[in-house]
Formats: structure tokens, C-alpha cells, sequence
């Protein structure tokens, strides 16, 4: 699948551009705090039935861009169109088509069900919520996402803490499928269950994708995932883009030394391998969102950074319909 | 696309966990309550006292022939003295009267038959103790949730109105409030509220702020729940517990608040029967260094009330604890 199709046979679902989330904080009585610049100038566009990945170190914007894509943050700049539709600024009566046709699942499986209501309300939440019929026809939509998602529909009437954490979260998958959405945002949706269970959620994922032509969203820390599920990757520093690119182009040929250095801190399950491989580790930490750098966000910690890359923020090179990349000295392609 | 666990995709995880958590919250409830007997003692008695104070009052009158404000002439001794209880009214010759009234608990120092009196008082006290506290509970909870929900500039306004409230000498300012307003049932009411409703608001503050920041309540708020819905249906149903226990030791102290201010005077109206009148009335005229009967029978009341309340309160919070010993 390549994205070439994608983009040029079908439109766009989500648009972002120049996406800016901003916290205040320490804002006290006497004089004001400091600004969390969270994400600073995003852009992207998510094309129907297509897998967007966004990868980066924890702190990096993931999550707030998510949220803002949701409109569960409102931005402090940029635009979002979602189905041709801004809803960058939105009152809530215009967000109900997105809140029909994109829903968030959630990276705590424990967190995201309220321990209070039997699994089958929290399901038939949205469904009640949009005014999706009678009790009857709620409850059977309810049925058949059980049997969709994999879970025994006879478990309706118990509590989220009688499920594992691997159940738990095909539950919140069910109640994001509600209400026939087209676009998934992941929110880590693997990060917290073990690995078997990583593995089934996954392939749910994936068959889904294929029955129901749905988007996804898919914010992990994980290139391994990234590589089988995704189509597209983002990778985010420090609330930037620093490449964006098909998985397969990116994981070949990284062009941005931080992308380079992510995938040479994947481990690989040979032992010889490992040792074999030639690994320069990055050292020490991102920098605090609250004080990013000046000029490339990276170049701190990045082993070809210059006098350039203090002074400039580098702009991602142009739109080429596959591989951009925001460095001034990116890697080579190697020729093979 | 295929993982390693592909066989088993699709098919629910059959791995149950553990059984003892698969019991309902209300079961486990129930089991523990059962099993404090301190706790049913309590209960027990706080039903059997509502009962007597609704039901058992205006039967005892009616069984005695006794009203509550019904002074009998011949109810006090000829040394103008209160009779002590397990008495019959006094003949003309000074000597008890075997066919006059019978005092179960005595009379009082106006020859009022006190078991009449007591339990009318009941109503007052628990009337009040019980409406206080409610009003209490209701304003604390709309004014924590909106502070502890919106955060911002209404918690701040409502933070800070909260520590204002709690900067008062509560007794103290609801005298001269009291004062003010005037005596009568509703006034206390309203008195007593205005000095408790800022412990259940910073208490449902807290916890609806800590609730806020769950994915549970980011998830409602993606499907597109209204602020409202949330508090009532997400938020809501999980400060009922620690609602509940705080509300039944709270519902002690507004008892005592209650009683304190008939004492000085200022709750109910007499002669309308009170506790806190009627241990006044047993202190203030000295007939307690002969006459105990008069301030001790009320006090004891008052004392049992409160303790039983305490212990109910004290027996649901480690019912309702989420961890901990079971019993």
C-alpha cells in the first residue's frame, strides 16, 4: 500500500496544519510562570483507510497532539479539518460529526472504563449519547460489538475489574466502534498490556482496519509495531516534526539523525546481531518543553549537529508526496 | 499482517482473575457491615429512635394521656420540686396519688412529664441534625464539583470562599446569626448549613479532582458528553461513598450544634420540646444537684445519639474502603 494511492485516490480525512499547543504554568498570584510548549507547528494530513504512525521518546507532544486532533485540547494555533470540515475552534454543537466519526481508544485499560457501570452501558455510552435508537437497538449495536471485538457477549452485565487487561481493552475498543467511526486515534493502545495480549489487540486492530476501511491514529513508542501495522510514520521531537515518511522508505533510509538513532535503540532478538551492530547512543535527555533550544530542537544531543543548527530551526523539506525531513545535514541515502 | 499470537486473535482471553474481586461492590458491602456488630448496634438503635421519634411519640402521649407542653399541677412536689421518675403525681396531702398520672422518667420543672418530652425532642434534634446536614451536603456538592471539575478561576473564587467560611468561629457567629434570624426550626436549619457545608466542599473538591484527570472522564468527553452528564453520571456515583461516611459523623456534630444552640436559647422555640432545651433547663435552674434526672435523661439521649452516628459513620467508611482488612 503505498501512499502515492492513497493520496491520489482518496481525499483527505484529517488535515493539520501548523498545529501549536501551548501550556501555561506556575501561573501564580505574583508575576506569570513559564509556557509547556507541547506541540510547536505540526503538520500532517491522514488520508482515508490509511495507518499513521507517531513515534517519539515520552514528552514529546504525542499525546497532546492527539488530544487536539480530537478536540479534546482546543489548540493555541494551526488548523485542524477533519472531513473537509474546520474544527480547529469548533463550539461543541459543530464537533458532533467528529464525534461520530472519530473516537480515541485509550492506552490505560484500567483508567479508561469507568469502574462503575457494567461494560455493556460504558459500550452503549456513544450510542445513547448520539441517540442511536430504542434500548432494543442499542442493545443489539451493543451485541454485536462484543462479538466484534472478540468478547463473549454474555459477559454484558459485569463490571470492567472482572475482565484482564487485554479484555479490558477490546472493551474500549468496542465502545469506540460505536458509532461506525472513520478514524481511530491510538493513544498507546498496546504499551500497557503484555505481550500476548499486545499480539491479539494488534491483529484485532489490523483486522478491523480491513472490515471496517477505518483511519488510524496510532501513537506508540514501539518501531516494532510501527513497522507491521503502519503505513506512514511521524516522528516527533520535542513537539516538532522531524521526519515524516512511509515506513518502509524510513525504516531503509532514515534521513534525520534522530530517526536514525531511534532505530539503532530498537533491540533485535538475535544476541549476535546486536553485538555485531555498530551503535552510537544518544546521551542525556530531551530538553524541558518549557525551555526547548534555540534552532533544531536536536541539537543538543545530535552527533552532526553545527553552528547552523543553533542558529536555524531547519523546515521540513517539501511536500514530495512521500519523504519529508526537518535537518540541515540530513544522512545520506545509502545506495545499494 | 500477522503477530505471533494470531491463533488466538479474535477469541476472548478466557483467563479469568481473581474470584474474590469478581464479587460485587454491594455484596462485599453487605458482608462487611454484617460482620461489625458495633455498627448494627448503632444502626439498630438510630432506627429505633427515628421510629420512636416519628411514630412512638405521639403513641406514648396518646397511651399516657400526657401532651407534651401539658403541665400537671399536682407533676411537682408541694416544694414546687420535679418528681423523679417511676412517680405518680402528688395528692392534695403531699403523699403520692396511686390513681393520679404515672412519670415514667419523672417531670420537669414545670411538672411536664419527660418521657413525653424527650421523645418529641427527639424530633427537633434530629430534624435539624438531619436537615443541616443535607442542605450541607447539597451545597457542598454542587460548589466542589464545580471547583474541583472546572478548576481555574471558579475553583479559586470558590477556594477561597470556602477558607473564608471556615475562618469564622462557627459557634460563636452562628449565636449572633441565630440572634439575628430568630429562633425556630428552619432557622437552625439554616444556621447550622452555613457552618457546615465546607467540609463535604472541600471533600468533593479533591475528589473530583483527582477523578478529573482519569481517562475514563477524557474518554466521555471524546464520545461528546456534556460537562453536566459527566459530573452526574461519571463523577457523581463515586462520591457517594465517601459522602455517605462523611455525612453520617457530620449529621453527630450538627446534633450537638443543635442541641448548643437550644441550650442558649436560640434553636427551637419553647415550648416546643428540644434536647438541648431540656438539658438546659436541668443545668440553668441548679435542680441538677438533687434532680439529676431532669438534665442527665436528655444528656444521656444526646451522648447515645451521637456516639451511635459516630459508629455508623466510623462502620461504613471501612465497609465502603476499598482495600483493607475484611472483617
Amino acid at each position: 500500500m503505498s501512499v502515492e494511492q492513497h493520496r491520489n485516490g482518496r481525499p483527505a480525512l484529517l488535515d493539520v496544519s501548523g498545529l501549536v499547543k501551548e501550556f501555561p504554568v506556575g501561573r501564580g498570584l505574583f508575576g506569570t510562570g513559564g509556557v509547556v510548549h507541547a506541540v510547536q507547528g505540526v503538520s500532517f494530513s491522514l488520508s482515508a483507510g490509511e495507518t499513521l504512525a507517531v513515534v517519539g521518546e515520552s514528552g514529546c507532544g504525542k499525546s497532546t497532539l492527539a488530544r487536539c486532533v480530537l478536540r479534546l485540547l482546543v489548540p493555541t494555533a494551526g488548523t485542524i479539518t477533519f472531513e473537509g470540515i474546520d474544527i480547529t475552534n469548533a463550539p461543541p454543537r459543530q464537533l458532533r460529526p467528529l464525534r461520530r466519526d472519530a473516537a480515541m481508544v485509550f492506552q490505560d485499560p484500567f483508567g479508561s472504563l469507568n469502574p462503575r457501570l457494567r461494560v455493556a452501558s460504558i459500550v452503549g455510552e456513544p450510542l445513547r449519547e448520539a441517540r442511536f435508537g430504542s434500548k432494543k437497538e442499542i442493545e443489539a449495536r451493543v451485541w454485536e460489538l462484543f462479538t466484534q471485538v472478540g468478547l463473549n457477549p454474555e459477559h454484558f452485565s459485569r463490571f470492567p475489574h472482572e475482565f484482564s487487561g487485554g479484555q479490558r481493552q477490546r472493551i474500549g475498543i468496542a465502545r469506540a466502534l460505536a458509532l461506525h467511526p472513520k478514524l481511530l486515534v491510538c493513544d498507546e493502545p498496546v504499551s500497557a498490556l503484555d505481550v500476548s495480549a499486545q499480539a491479539q489487540i494488534l491483529n484485532l486492530l489490523a483486522d478491523l482496519r480491513d472490515q471496517l476501511d477505518l483511519s488510524y491514529l496510532f501513537i506508540t513508542h514501539n518501531l516494532d509495531i510501527v513497522r507491521r501495522f503502519c503505513d506512514r510514520v511521524l516522528v516527533m521531537y520535542l513537539g516538532r516534526v522531524m521526519e515524516i515518511s512511509t515506513v518502509a522508505e524510513l525504516f531503509a533510509a532514515p534521513r534525520h539523525p534522530y530517526t536514525a538513532a531511534l532505530l539503532a535503540a530498537t533491540p533485535i532478538p538475535n544476541p549476535r546481531l546486536t553485538r555485531a551492530r555498530k551503535r552510537a547512543p544518544l546521551t542525556g535527555d530531551p530538553a524541558s518543553p518549557l525551555s526547548p533550544p534555540p534552532g533544531c530542537p536536536f541539537h543538543p544531543r545530535c552527533p552532526r549537529a553545527q553552528q547552523r543548527c543553533h542558529d536555524e530551526v531547519p523546515a521540513l523539506t517539501p511536500d514530495d508526496g512521500s519523504h519529508r525531513f526537518a535537518c540541515h545535514f540530513p544522512l545520506e541515502v545509502a545506495t545499494a | 499482517m500477522s503477530f505471533s499470537g494470531s491463533q488466538t486473535a479474535g477469541v476472548a482471553d478466557s483467563v479469568m482473575i481473581d474470584p474474590t474481586l469478581s464479587v460485587s461492590f454491594r455484596a462485599r458491602f453487605v458482608r462487611r457491615v454484617l460482620a461489625d456488630k458495633a455498627t448494627i448496634v448503632a444502626a439498630v438503635f438510630l432506627v429505633i429512635l427515628l421510629l420512636l421519634a416519628t411514630i412512638g411519640a405521639p403513641i406514648v402521649a396518646a397511651l399516657t394521656g400526657h401532651g407534651s407542653n401539658q403541665q400537671f399541677f399536682n407533676g411537682l412536689t408541694v416544694n414546687g420540686v420535679p418528681l423523679p421518675p417511676f412517680s405518680h403525681e402528688i395528692a392534695n396531702n403531699g403523699q403520692p396519688n396511686p390513681h393520679g398520672a404515672f412519670f415514667i422518667l419523672g417531670t420537669d420543672r414545670l411538672g411536664r412529664d419527660m418521657l413525653v418530652r424527650l421523645l418529641y425532642g427527639a424530633r427537633a434534634t434530629l430534624a435539624v441534625g438531619l436537615g443541616a446536614t443535607a442542605v450541607a451536603l447539597v451545597i457542598g456538592l454542587v460548589l466542589g464539583m464545580v471547583a474541583g471539575y472546572f478548576g481555574g478561576v471558579l475553583d479559586a473564587v470558590i477556594s477561597r470562599g470556602i477558607e473564608t467560611a471556615m475562618a469564622f468561629p462557627s459557634m460563636l457567629f452562628a449565636i449572633g446569626l441565630a440572634a439575628v434570624l430568630g429562633a425556630g426550626l428552619v432557622n437552625s436549619i439554616i444556621v447550622i448549613a452555613l457552618f457546615s457545608w465546607y467540609y463535604p466542599a472541600r471533600i468533593v473538591r479533591m475528589a473530583v479532582r483527582s477523578l478529573r484527570g482519569e481517562q475514563f472522564v477524557e474518554a466521555a468527553r471524546s464520545i461528546g458528553l456534556g460537562h453536566i452528564t459527566i459530573m452526574r453520571r461519571h463523577l457523581l456515583p463515586q462520591l457517594t461513598a465517601p459522602l455517605i461516611v462523611y455525612a453520617t459523623g457530620v449529621v453527630a456534630l450538627n446534633i450537638l450544634f443543635e442541641a448548643g444552640l437550644s441550650y442558649l436559647g436560640l434553636g427551637v422555640r419553647p415550648p416546643t420540646p428540644d434536647w438541648g432545651q431540656m438539658i438546659a433547663d436541668g443545668v440553668t435552674s441548679d435542680l441538677y444537684r438533687q434532680q439529676l434526672w431532669v438534665a442527665l435523661t436528655p444528656g444521656l439521649a444526646l451522648v447515645f445519639t451521637t456516639v451511635a452516628f459516630n459508629q455508623l459513620g466510623d462502620g461504613l467508611r471501612d465497609a465502603f474502603a476499598v482495600r483493607g482488612s475484611i472483617r
